[in-house]
């Protein structure tokens, strides 16, 4: 058992029974308090019903990590997603505005008995069909209708002698919520902090706006990029940065870095990845191989919430032989946590979807602005694959001009589909992008790719 | 800033619960990577009835803006008193089909998506890319959400 208190950056969340073989997804603890509220209680409720019941269901999930109660049996996951075991916890569900509010303020926030430090086993039944030692959620409404606080209708449950433990660090999130808003006018490290986080988050929302020079001064700029990331995740925008969008900031800042990282990965390993099966891999392995494997769990990792990431160590570990049983279990392979040569296939396939999906995603970062070359057949490089990726955008909408490959070689498809785009939009056909060709290509996707997606 | 929304061109009308009042909810619906790694932009977003026979929103497609996030959806959705909610013998909201389109990506299929009067739902889709090679395989994930506790299965248990 742990002796200190932290919240799990994520939570590993089995969907179904704790015996029965089932997918498990890892989502992050904010999400998943804000689900449990959403599927337990009503959005409806008196606000301080609805935020007694979350602290109650944010304690129990924590006091399951706390006290190991299913990894201490062997399980690879923290809870259940039912409510006969656990809590109530639906995978892509809606969630209610209340409860999204509501848990951004208090998801670090857990109630404790006495001078205690474990999360309080806070035991609920709805109070309608059944009723057990604990809290009654249609109780906790009466008490709410009746004026009493969160804290109050939780004392009436669980006793006098409990109390709350606010703004606990959040493990493996970089910085902890420093206990002040963040708002204009403010200077120091911790603001620069968010000019760069908001600054890389940017580049895959570019509705927010450049924070200017990260100086670590609380300016115009920045609390204008503040806003727009508030209004881009459903928080109120207010340009100050308050414990919500301080979290949110940090969940959403991870996120972004860990797509960027998994498609940085791919670009340096390009060309390395065998299409064939060479060996069976299995626990104990070592090698360039297993590199591999464990670099596709992470590109598909980075997708898909049913398979967790794995440390790139080139071992065969068991975190990544687990990951491995993820994996089949979500292809519905036999799961045997061994990469055979269908496991192999599945992975390289998947992992072939997460390239061309990346191609797709990438394009708000690929440079609009010209080379400063022609590129004409011959031609390599990266401006090569990125006109590529244009025309293969252009092509979903205007489909007489031929689908390229981006590989970044200026072929003969290349030419073809340059010059198809030449002679449509009324330039010279010669099937070399010179600056005309190139500015005439960007605004014609410009125009056709918010509806189509490029690389689709 | 004031949001810009759209009304849903179906009947305005309660699903099966024609002794209560109708009244107005809404549905904001984001289209990410997981955990919102990135915002699928373009995204075409379509909502349905329960039976997810009708198409709402019928004059023009919905697409998703920059950052993934539809304009406000606003769905017709019972009003309830606190004692019929008590009773739960009427749901206590209209339930709706949401389904999400984008190239390379599984097709995002929400059904039984709960808007209740006066609420703003959210919505936040997890899009996953298609395998390379998928053959006949479907290219739909579909997500249920189950009815509110003391109307549908569960009950009881260790948190009953």
């Amino acid at each position: 058992m742990a002796d200190t208190v932290y919240i799990p950056a994520y939570i590993r969340v089995h969907l179904g029974p704790p015996n029965k073989d089932a997918e498990n997804v890892t989502v992050p603890f904010l999400s998943y308090v804000k689900n449990v509220a959403s599927s337990e209680i009503y959005p409806t409720w008196p606000q301080n019903a609805i935020r007694a019941n979350m602290y109650a269901q944010i304690s129990f999930a924590l006091n399951r990590i706390f006290t190991e109660h299913y990894r201490s049996r062997g399980k690879d996951f923290d809870i259940t997603s039912l409510s006969d075991y656990d809590q109530s916890f639906v995978y892509n569900r809606s969630i209610f505005e209340p409860m999204e509010r509501i848990g951004n303020e208090l998801f670090n926030d857990y109630i404790v008995r006495g001078d205690s430090i474990a999360p309080l086993f806070a035991r609920y039944c709805d109070g309608r069909t059944s009723t057990c030692e604990g809290l009654s959620q249609w109780g906790s409404v009466d008490l709410a209708n009746q004026g009493l606080t969160p804290f109050e209708i939780l004392q009436r449950y669980y006793g006098n002698d409990i109390r709350i433990v606010r703004n606990a660090p959040i493990l493996a999130i970089t910085e902890s919520y420093p206990g002040y808003p963040l708002k204009k006018g403010d200077q120091g490290t911790v603001v620069a902090r968010v000019q760069n986080q908001l600054n890389r988050i940017r580049r895959s929302y570019p509705s927010i706006p450049e924070t200017g020079t990260v100086d670590g001064i609380f300016g115009q700029k920045t609390e204008d990029a503040v806003k727009a990331f508030q209004e881009a995740f459903l928080l109120s925008p207010d340009g100050i940065v308050g414990k919500d969008t301080w979290y949110k900031m940090q969940y959403i800042y991870a996120a972004v870095m860990k797509l960027a990282n998994v498609h940085a990965e791919g670009i340096r390993l390009e060309g390395e990845i065998p299409r064939e099966f060479s060996r069976t891999l299995k626990l104990g392995d070592s090698g360039k191989d297993v590199n591999i494997v464990q670099f596709f769990i992470n590109n598909i990792a980075s997708y898909n919430p049913g398979v967790p990431s794995v440390t790139v160590t080139s071992s065969y570990t068991p975190e990544t032989m687990a990951a491995v049983q993820d994996f089949q279990r979500y292809a519905g392979l036999p799961v045997t946590g061994e990469v055979d040569s269908k496991t192999y296939e599945e992975l390289y396939n998947e992992y072939q979807g997460t390239l061309l999906a990346h191609e797709s995603l990438f394009r708000a970062e690929i440079p609009k602005k010209y080379p400063g070359y022609p590129l004409r057949p011959g031609s390599t490089g990266n401006d090569v694959r990125n006109l590529q990726l244009y025309l293969l955008a252009i092509a979903k909408k205007y489909p007489e001009i031929p689908q390229v490959i981006a590989v970044g070689y200026f072929g003969d498809l290349t030419e073809k589909a340059v010059r198809a785009f030449q002679e449509k939009f009324g330039l010279k056909a010669d099937g070399v992008v010179g600056p005309a060709t190139w500015n005439k290509i960007i605004s014609v996707y410009e125009e056709a790719a918010p509806a189509v997606g490029a690389g689709g | 800033m004031e949001k810009t929304s759209v009304t849903a061109g179906g009947a305005m009308e309660n699903q099966g619960n024609g002794s209560v009042p109708v009244g107005e909810g809404s549905l904001v619906v984001l289209v990410t990577t997981s955990d919102g790694g990135y915002p699928l932009e373009g995204a075409i977003v379509s909502v349905y009835n329960e039976e997810g026979t009708e198409k709402f929103i019928k004059t023009e497609t919905l697409y998703t803006d920059r950052d993934g996030k539809t304009p406000v959806i606003r769905l017709p959705a019972p009003v309830l008193t606190p004692e019929q909610l008590y009773e739960c013998k009427i749901r206590p909201y209209n339930v709706y089909t949401v389904a999400l389109e984008y190239p390379r990506f599984y097709t995002n299929i929400h059904k039984d998506v709960q808007v209740y009067a006066n609420i703003e739902s959210i919505l936040n889709s997890f899009m996953m890319p298609l395998p390379a090679n998928i053959g006949d395989a479907p290219k739909t994930k579909v997500y249920i959400i189950p009815p509110t506790r003391c109307l549908g299965p569960t009950g009881g248990g260790v948190n009953g």
